[in-house]
């Protein structure tokens, strides 16, 4: 056996590779396919009887054509010679889709091993699977696993290594007695492939091989390649091209996929037992929750519910948790450097800066980890992925692929994976919509600022004026894409939108803990980068063109906040200290807050205490709720944070199509903020 | 004296290295802040369309 065996994890969305990989690995990715997260590939080790493999996650897809980007990563890499073994994850609860791709990954002529996952949910719904005749009617073996319970993992990886080399089917039992004393073929090929298609198309298959065969004498699996050319694939007629018009007339992708459907009714017809209705509690559920009227106020409340359970259990244990720590923490800092002796303008700049900076920044951890349990809880309960189904229709009016929510609803978490998602997208045009309109959907990072203005001048209603933002990012996207409708030109055939909608199930505790765990992990990695800005912020408002500035609005920072004031004057934030405050959003969404701590000279702005100074300090200078709203809606929809303008720019190639971006996005967020503010002021 | 340059160095150091190691991330394409150690932006994104 060879010191690394590489086994590649394929299946249908939805199907368990990642939480299987996880169970191998005691990793902690989160499965979320229904998003096509996981656009490439990602690799993990697990050593098993001092054997080395190496699991290769590959994205999920339904069949091995080559039209979508993860089908095309997919197919190539299974057809590379890296691969030792494919282990197809397939979801035991839905048999009938999943033996789709596994006719096709059997068809590939590398070994492969089914792994049934699932089966504890098979057990649950009552039905049963012969586990001794699908194997055989299949060719390859078959391991019943549970990822989510991980039972059946060392017998799979068992399987996997007594299979490396298993080229051939391993035991074949076909039962079609009556179809091979019919058949005119000059071979049994019953007894050689699981999946054998009428007369017509096997003797096409036989010519076309024989043509490949001459062509091409170093070609691997012949019959795959003569399919592919019957079904005149894009990729393979390119790659291997051969004069084919005596055979091929037409091409056979419609009879190749219907003949493999007839198959997987047979195997279904035998190895599936107790087969439940469908129109049980999913269906019944989902009548309501993906109806066409209500299904999105629907969703808009379950949003609504959450941002009431961020703000006030997020408070609560902000006051009794993060509060004590990060006073105490400020305070044996400052204590340290003073028995140090050290120089006042650094115990300022350590104090006021990286302390201020950093500390606001962490104070908003509980409120960030309500929201990502919440949306866990949406996710891993299976009704995140109806939200994408009940926004095609609406996305489909503005000229959008329903597939163009996905990258939006992840701008929720993060709007660099968000606009990543969007390149999966089918039309250039529709890449780059969405890549523009999805930065307007306000991502974690700008939760503190919601947190801070909304608990500062909207009291009770914070959490309701918090939702808005989150509402209005959303209309602001939908309405930006209908506008930009206009400016398409020749409308495109959209493809409709193929999901996967997992059934309803008990969120997996396990699986959200350490998915939230991460998001943890993840904030806390950002502080490196707070640090960094706080520190720059803390120098240009403290150094001016005379050294250092004993007065802050003689800083270069007060300088270049005032050349800019005047544009944000119609705005309702003609104030420099927040045009700066602004500027230095561009590291991260949740620099605006720490340099507002800064920039005020309030060092826990996240506290009480700290909120009250900082309302009293903003309303000696007129900024009041209406201001407090248009910063909010201005830091929603205004440039987007550095990491995802360099996402943007490789996405788009091009620095022209991202400054252009950039622009746009700066003049929706003056528009609408210019509007919410005029708005607002005739209410005050 | 000693302490409040012991301490300014360390700063001014600690920021050039967080510095220098997101520029090299940016260059390896590699700019994902959104924690999922599955996202295919930590392996890279510097793939063009």
């Amino acid at each position: 056996m060879k010191d690394t065996v590489y086994i590649g994890l394929i299946g249908n969305p939805s199907c368990g590779k990642t939480t299987l990989c996880n169970a191998y690995t005691g990793g902690n990715r989160k499965e979320a396919d229904w998003l096509d997260k996981t656009v490439e590939k990602t690799e993990s080790i697990v050593s098993y009887h001092g054997h080395t493999f190496k699991l290769v996650d590959l994205p999920g897809v339904y069949s091995l054509t080559a039209y979508t980007a993860e089908e095309l990563i997919s197919r190539n890499y299974i057809l590379s010679d890296e691969l030792d073994v494919i282990v197809n994850v397939v979801d035991a609860s839905a048999l009938e889709r999943n033996l789709y791709l596994t006719l096709q990954l059997i068809e590939l002529g590398k070994p492969v091993v089914v792994a049934l996952n699932m089966m504890d949910m098979v057990e649950e719904r009552g039905m049963e699977i012969d586990l001794h005749r699908l194997p055989e009617m299949l060719g390859v073996p078959v391991v019943p696993v549970s990822a989510r319970k991980r039972r059946g993992l060392d017998v799979l990886l068992h399987a996997v290594a007594h299979h490396i080399d298993q080229l051939e089917p391993v035991v074949l039992v076909h039962d079609h007695e009556e179809q091979e004393e019919n058949s005119q073929h000059m071979h049994d090929h019953h007894a050689e492939y699981a999946m054998v298609y009428s007369d017509a198309i096997e003797d096409k298959i036989d010519v076309v091989t024989d043509i490949l065969r001459q062509c091409y004498p170093e070609m691997k699996n012949y019959r795959w390649h003569a399919l592919k050319l019957l079904e005149q694939d894009l990729d393979i007629t390119a790659r291997y091209p051969v004069d084919l018009s005596q055979v091929l007339d037409c091409s056979y992708e419609k009879d190749i996929i219907n003949e493999k459907y007839d198959f997987i009714e047979e195997i279904i017809g035998e190895v599936l037992m107790n087969k439940e209705e469908k129109a049980e509690r999913t269906d019944k559920v989902d009548a309501v929750l993906t109806h066409p009227i209500w299904g999105l106020p629907i969703f808009l409340g379950m949003m609504a519910l959450i941002f009431v359970v961020t703000f006030t259990v997020g408070d609560w244990l902000k006051v009794v948790f993060m509060e004590p720590v990060i006073e105490g923490c400020s305070a044996g800092i400052l204590r340290c450097l003073l028995y140090l002796h050290v120089n006042e303008i650094m115990i300022s700049l350590v104090v006021d800066g990286i302390v201020a900076g950093v500390g606001t920044v962490l104070s908003f951890l509980p409120n960030i980890c309500i929201l990502f349990l919440a949306l866990a809880l949406l996710e891993d309960s299976g009704y995140m992925a109806r939200v994408a189904y009940v926004m095609d229709d609406i996305m489909g009016k503005l000229g959008l692929p329903g597939r163009a929510f996905i990258p939006m609803l992840l701008g929720f978490g993060c709007t660099v994976p968000a606009v990543m998602a969007a390149r999966s997208l089918e039309h250039v045009r529709d890449r780059r919509k969405t890549i523009l309109i999805t930065p307007f959907m306000s991502c974690s990072a700008r939760l503190p600022i919601y947190v801070i203005f909304s608990q500062m001048f909207f009291a009770k209603y914070a959490a309701v004026v918090a939702f808005s933002m989150y509402v209005l990012g959303i209309a602001v996207a939908l309405l930006t894409a209908f506008v930009l409708k206009f400016f398409d030109g020749k409308e495109q055939k959209q493809r409709a939108l193929l999901i996967e909608l997992p059934e309803y199930k008990t969120p997996n505790l396990h699986s959200i803990l350490i998915y939230v765990w991460e998001k943890m992990k993840e904030y806390f990695t950002r502080v490196p980068i707070i640090f960094v800005a706080s520190l720059i912020m803390w120098v240009l408002l403290n150094c001016g063109p005379g050294g250092l500035a004993a007065d802050m609005t003689q800083s270069f920072g007060a300088m270049a906040g005032k050349v800019l004031t005047p544009v944000f004057v119609p705005i309702g934030l003609g104030y420099w200290q927040i045009v700066v405050a602004l500027i230095s959003g561009i590291a991260g969404k949740e620099v605006v807050v720490s340099s507002c701590g800064i920039l005020f000279g309030i060092n826990n702005i996240n506290s009480q205490a700290g909120m009250e100074q900082m309302l009293a300090t903003l309303s000696t200078v007129g900024f009041g709720a209406v201001n407090a709203y248009a910063l909010m809606t201005f830091c929603l929809l205004y440039t987007p944070c550095a990491a995802t303008l360099a996402t943007i720019r490789r996405a788009f190639g091009s620095w022209k199509w991202t400054g252009q971006a950039v622009l746009f996005q700066l003049a929706v967020a003056w528009l609408v903020s210019f509007v919410v503010y005029h708005i607002g002021l005739l209410f005050v | 004296m000693l302490a409040t340059i012991v301490i300014g160095v360390a700063i001014v150091a600690y920021a050039g290295w967080v510095s220098y190691r997101k520029y090299k991330q940016y260059k390896a394409g590699q700019f994902c802040s959104c924690g999922c150690s599955g996202c295919s932006s930590k392996s890279s994104c510097g793939k063009k369309e």
